[in-house]
């Protein structure tokens, strides 16, 4: 970066198979990669002559900056490629107090590292190729990496307990800074609760009010132009969110955290770091990472974490990426940790619920309605909060397509709730699968499973590198009716279950007449599962597919001669 | 090659006023205009539409043009949004000299973008491979460009292009209500085709003097979304080119642009002593001309790196063959520079040959212009080469057999070429010019799978059994890709772990072995051991196995609701074929076996056939695709052709114990 950061001292050559050296003389191109108000960054470029396979190359540069820099870094260990060897250093800043960490370990044989001659310095070696696989934790939080933190003389650096302390009550004055505005908190709290009000009902009532901020987090980015037009003020503390009517997304928080504390309702706040991007712990003193917050309140009986900041989030549920990791509570003399909510299966859940058709030529044709709930319905909300009507439409239609494992027709026929956090979302199609049952001879055949796409390309690989993750814990129920065509007798197969407790899958079927039913449940319980559990839960998917493949025998006339089965 | 570097020209004086906003607060004249214009017709997934586009060229001396682009849009949905971002690639020999943007909002004050709102950013979505290049970005994002607003923006750039022609893509990606394209020449200038256009029939226009009209209604969504393909192109329609002579001779006819690609390349095959050396070593283990030229086309294809350093003239311009021999990197011109001065040492002639790599993009009805993208070559063959088994070659009239050769392909050997150059036109560059040429399309059975299975069923219902699979063609090179790029040595086997799940719920593959990845002139070779627990369902005395036990060809095309809306085009010919032969336990009799499939639309045939007999389950099946393009009128068609298929790939036989 041109005026703060330069490359200086290039050296580069090639070392052939037969052990001569070619020094680089070539040409070092300056490459502007971005030039924009007073900002101009340019990139090196340059490439070595005759490489073979089997050449060894190397380079190296001195990347220079003005003097007075210091800024957190990181070593990353992991690379793309097989590392044989590798040497690190860094010289601290004077004056500055430096902590550093290796999250994950190091690689084997390798030694931590240490402050020598002025210098922090480590040497590692046969470090394996970093590999990318489907349902792995966050690419952060699984390559070997030293982290460098640089602390301000505010911070407490004697130990954990000491340094959280200082930090959560520099935190809690800021917090209170904000809230402290009792009055009209209280004329707000008086206007939307009634003194009867049982703690919970105070509670919804608040996060109801609290959602209604306008939330400048989430929408889209305005230019400087646009925001300057519409002449919008900083917003300082809780008094200006509830004047103004729009606020970031934590001032939103913030604000809750005061009314409910205006309710007189047992309530603090929590700073969290979401699970998307790291694995927080506190042990590595680095508060950076707490990027976000939530409300811990107490009510009748039970306490909730509360996020309304992040919209379309029903009452007592956090983003996914919220959920289950520590938080710092304030409000106390020592940090306190408290660990946020996991909800279980039962509370997000997709249930889809068919009624069709087969015609004698194997085509299904009817109903379909999908119902989400709990962080299924969250999410979807969230992520699809900028679409039009015509984009959501074909989101929802291309949900339904991907778990289908055939080619189908699906057109959405009303018009769900986008915009509400607690009701479930709902969405109704027209639903028509060409040749969903295959003929043999005068039997059709008719697969059990109707939703199971997902299953059917998750964990195709025998070899798996990495742990297991997921967001949340789910329940994804099924529900089929068929209507089969008249003088058809079905035979059905037993019930096929596999269970690994943390997973477990059901699908049977019943017939009565010409009605067919099936049913399917896959649920999932956890969010992290360790590497050699793998090959387990593979062989649970492998059954999963295996049931969702079992057959129904139709056939004209007389039962067929009797169910279906492995 | 980049695309872009045979249009743009050198920078010249501005001659022209840039046209000023109206005031600091208000869009100029001709956007307000459009906020009474009506909307063109439009489905509920059009994100914008364009009300209106101006395109004017000058052309102020030989060698020296200006050009005001300007374009209206309303914007109709979020995902609309982008159309208020504009952006406008330059170089040195074509610099931007003006760019503004407004938008009218539906309620409040115009916004007006200053020049501080540009940014200019490199080009990241360039071929890979480019270590430099002066082509840049100009990007301007307007404000406010929001649902139900109106933004416009003008650009103007000063060039001094290689040829004197401009391209005009008057369809968008969205309808257009009106475009307009003027033409203003300096005196003494001669301007000629102008307005030869490809797509007349696309928009009703009008054509007076050096100024067109053209009002542009969409008759379909295929009229006004790129084209889907099978191959993952886009392409829009609807080219028209304006031509003017320069120094009293342009582009009039393709031998034109070869003579003018013959000068550049002047000299740059000359060979150094190291070359000559380097020529002489390859072959010198090789005694037939064929071998020979195998043996440098190897060399030019796995040892010279792809490197590009395209900087001025360089983008259209080859390095000397000594200096990427010297280097050992180049880019495809530059390949072919080196390939061509080193057969030219064994003895042998070959060409330049121009060509785009987007197929269609040039034809035999485009006017002559210099719109390539990539450089291959083409290799006079010797007396005495056997050239019926070399797929790439073309019988030209004069020059006799000509084999085309992509040597910046890293997995096509010489003797074949990648689908999307095969029934592509390029422009072959000989001493007496160019001239546009149909490149040889390879038989379907060169390019596919042929897949053997013999497999036998367990009491126990195991299936186990012993797989073989031969690719080749572009197939094979699809294959070797993923091997290459495979990390790990356990990474190479998940291609047919995921091509297996696709088909099967559980599987475990006992051993494995692949053949000929790096030797690609003979076909890629799997051979795998394969054993399927539970196969067989059953109902009472019946035995119900589904014959096509894995690999799927139904297509994406049958969850693709829109199929019927733009025509496919198919990276090449190719053609699969698979055998499954099951024995069964003994003691089993027919009850049903799946009917045969035999569907031929032309362009694409599938046949299946299963028999029974002794105790042999035997299934096999074919998909041979022979076109390259497939209307869109017949997507329906193509979509109950997979629907067939997936059907014939679901289809049991039911055997029954005898009793």
């Amino acid at each position: 970066m041109t005026g703060v950061t330069g490359i200086r001292a290039l050296q580069a050559r090639v070392i052939h198979v037969d052990g001569s050296i070619v020094e680089f003389d070539g040409t070092v191109y300056d490459k502007p990669l971005l030039k924009a108000r007073g900002v101009k960054m340019m990139a090196k470029s340059f490439t070595l002559p005759n490489v073979e396979v089997g050449s060894i190359i190397e380079y190296r540069y001195r990347r220079t900056m003005p003097q007075g820099w210091a800024f957190d870094s990181q070593w990353l260990l992991s690379d793309d490629l097989f590392t044989k060897r590798g040497v690190f250093s860094l010289r601290p800043a004077s004056g500055l107090l430096l902590r550093w960490s290796w999250p994950v370990r190091l690689p084997p044989d390798t030694q931590p590292p240490a402050e020598t001659r002025g210098a922090i310095r480590l040497e590692t070696h046969d470090v394996p190729a970093f590999v990318t696989e489907e349902y792995m934790p966050p690419e952060d939080v699984m390559k070997y990496r030293v982290e460098f933190i640089y602390e301000g003389e505010a911070s407490d650096q004697r130990d954990p307990i000491a340094y959280w302390k200082a930090y959560a009550k520099r935190a809690d004055r800021r917090l209170q800074s904000f809230v402290n505005a009792d009055r009209v908190l209280e004329q707000e709290v008086a206007r939307i609760v009634q003194p009867g009000d049982s703690n919970e009902t105070k509670a919804r009532k608040l996060y109801a009010r609290a959602l209604q901020i306008r939330n400048l987090s989430f929408e889209r980015d305005a230019t400087e132009q646009e925001t300057r037009r519409e002449k919008r003020e900083e917003v300082d503390s809780a008094k200006e969110v509830l004047k103004l009517g729009y606020a970031q997304a934590d001032q939103v928080t913030w604000l809750l955290y005061g009314l409910l504390r205006a309710a007189k309702l047992d309530a603090s706040l929590v700073l969290v770091s979401t699970r998307d991007n790291h694995f927080f712990d506190p042990s590595f003193m680095n508060a950076g990472q707490l990027n976000t917050c939530v409300v811990f309140v107490k009510l009748d009986k039970d306490a909730v974490f509360l996020d309304p900041g992040t919209p379309f989030m029903p009452f007592g549920f956090l983003p996914w990426n919220e959920t289950a990791v520590k938080g710092l509570r304030l409000g106390g003399g020592d940090a306190q940790w408290i660990t946020t909510s996991l909800p279980g299966s039962d509370e997000s859940g997709v249930h889809r619920k068919v009624s069709v058709k087969l015609s004698p030529e194997g085509t299904i044709e009817g109903k379909l309605t999908v119902t989400y709930t709990g962080l299924e319905a969250a999410w979807r909300r969230l992520n699809r909060r900028d679409d039009d009507a015509t984009e959501r439409r074909k989101y929802l239609e291309n949900d339904v397509e991907y778990d289908v494992p055939s080619g189908i027709d699906v057109k959405l026929t009303n018009e769900p709730d986008w915009k509400g956090s607690d009701a479930p979302l709902v969405a109704e199609f027209d639903f028509r699968v060409q040749g969903w049952a295959v003929t043999a001879g005068n039997r059709t055949l008719l697969p059990m499973g109707m939703f199971g796409g997902t299953e059917k390309r998750t964990f195709e690989h025998s070899a798996r590198v990495h742990p297991l993750y997921f967001t949340f814990p789910y329940r994804h129920t099924d529900e089929v009716a068929i209507e089969l065509p008249a003088g058809y007798q079905a035979s059905v197969p037993k019930e096929h279950t596999a269970n690994i407790n943390i997973g477990t899958y059901s699908s049977s079927a019943q017939v009565n007449g010409t009605a067919l039913t099936t049913k399917r449940e896959f649920v999932w319980n956890t969010i992290l599962v360790a590497q050699k559990h793998y090959a387990q839960v593979r062989d649970f998917y492998q059954s999963v597919r295996a049931g969702d493949e079992e057959q129904i025998v139709l056939t004209r006339g007389a039962p067929a001669a009797a169910a279906a089965k492995h | 090659m980049r695309l872009t570097t045979l249009v743009p020209g050198v920078m010249v004086a501005c001659a022209m006023t840039f046209a000023p906003a109206v005031n600091a607060a208000n869009a100029p004249d001709w956007v307000r205009a459009q906020v009474s214009a009506p909307v063109p017709a439009h489905d509920d997934e059009t994100d914008a539409v364009l009300l209106y586009s101006e395109t004017t060229l000058t052309v102020l001396a030989p060698g020296r043009m200006k050009k005001l682009e300007r374009r209206v849009f309303k914007i109709l949905r979020a995902d609309g949004e982008g159309y208020g971002v504009v952006h406008a690639d330059f170089s040195p020999q074509s610099r931007v000299t003006a760019m503004r943007g407004w938008a009218i909002p539906t309620v409040g004050k115009d916004f007006e973008t200053k020049d501080r709102d540009i940014i200019e950013t490199a080009l990241t979505d360039i071929d890979g491979g480019e270590l430099i290049s002066d082509i840049r970005r100009k990007v301007l994002r307007i404000p406010a460009a929001v649902p139900g607003n109106i933004v416009g923006y003008e650009y103007e750039q000063e060039m001094l292009p290689y040829e004197m022609t401009d391209e005009w893509y008057f369809q968008e990606t969205v309808p257009v209500r009106e475009a307009r394209y003027t033409g203003e020449y300096a005196t003494g200038l001669v301007p000629q085709d102008l307005l030869a256009q490809s797509c007349r029939d696309r928009a009703d226009g009008s054509v007076a003097g050096a100024m067109a009209v053209v009002s542009l209604q969409p008759r379909s969504r295929a009229d006004r979304a790129p084209d889907a393909t099978l191959a993952g192109h886009c392409r829009t329609h609807g080219v028209v080119f304006a031509a003017t002579r320069r120094h009293g001779g342009g582009f009039q006819s393709w031998q034109d642009v070869g003579t003018w690609y013959q000068g550049l390349t002047s000299g740059r095959r000359d060979p150094s002593a190291q070359l000559r050396q380097k020529a002489q070593e390859l072959t010198a283990s090789a005694t037939a001309p064929l071998g020979k030229m195998q043996a440098l086309a190897a060399y030019v294809q796995k040892d010279i790196r792809y490197v590009a350093i395209e900087l001025g003239v360089g983008g259209v311009q080859p390095h000397p063959a000594s200096e990427v021999l010297a280097h050992g990197y180049g880019d495809c011109k530059d390949k072919v520079t080196l390939l061509s001065s080193m057969l030219k040492e064994i003895g042998i002639e070959s060409y330049y040959v121009l060509i785009n790599t987007e197929r269609g993009s040039i034809t035999a009805a485009t006017p002559p212009n210099a719109g390539f993208n990539h450089a291959v070559i083409a290799i006079k063959l010797p007396a005495g080469v056997d050239a019926s088994q070399l797929p790439a070659v073309f019988a030209h009239k004069s020059l006799g057999p000509l084999l085309f050769f992509d040597p910046t392909h890293p997995l096509i050997p010489l003797g074949n070429l990648p689908g999307a150059l095969q029934a592509n036109y390029g422009m072959v560059v000989t001493p007496a010019g160019g001239e546009l040429i149909a490149l040889p399309q390879t038989a379907s059975a060169l390019n596919g799978l042929q897949r053997t299975a013999k497999m036998s069923l367990g009491e126990d219902g195991t299936l186990q059994g012993e797989v073989n699979e031969t690719w080749s063609g572009d197939a094979a090179a699809s294959q070797r890709y993923a091997l290459r790029t495979a990390q790990q040595d356990v990474d190479q086997i998940k291609p047919v772990e995921s091509m297996l799940t696709e088909s099967l719920s559980t599987f475990q593959i006992l051993n494995a072995s692949v053949g000929n990845v790096r030797v690609l002139d003979r076909p890629l070779i799997w051979n795998y051991k394969l054993e399927i627990p539970r196969y067989p369902k059953t109902a009472g005395d019946l035995l119900i196995i589904r014959p096509r036990v894995f690999g799927s060809v139904s297509s994406g095309l049958l969850r693709d609701q829109e199929v019927a809306t733009a025509s496919h085009r198919i990276p090449g010919a190719r053609a699969q074929h698979d055998e499954f032969e099951i024995t069964v336990p003994h003691g089993y009799t027919v009850d049903s076996l799946p009917p045969a499939a035999n569907e031929d639309l032309g362009f694409i045939a599938y046949r299946s056939s299963t028999t029974f007999s002794g105790n042999v389950l035997r299934y096999t099946r074919t998909l041979e695709v022979k076109q390259l393009s497939v209307p869109a009128a017949k997507a329906d068609q193509l979509k109950k052709f997979f629907r067939v298929i997936e059907g014939d790939e679901r289809n049991p036989a039911v055997l029954k114990k005898v009793q």
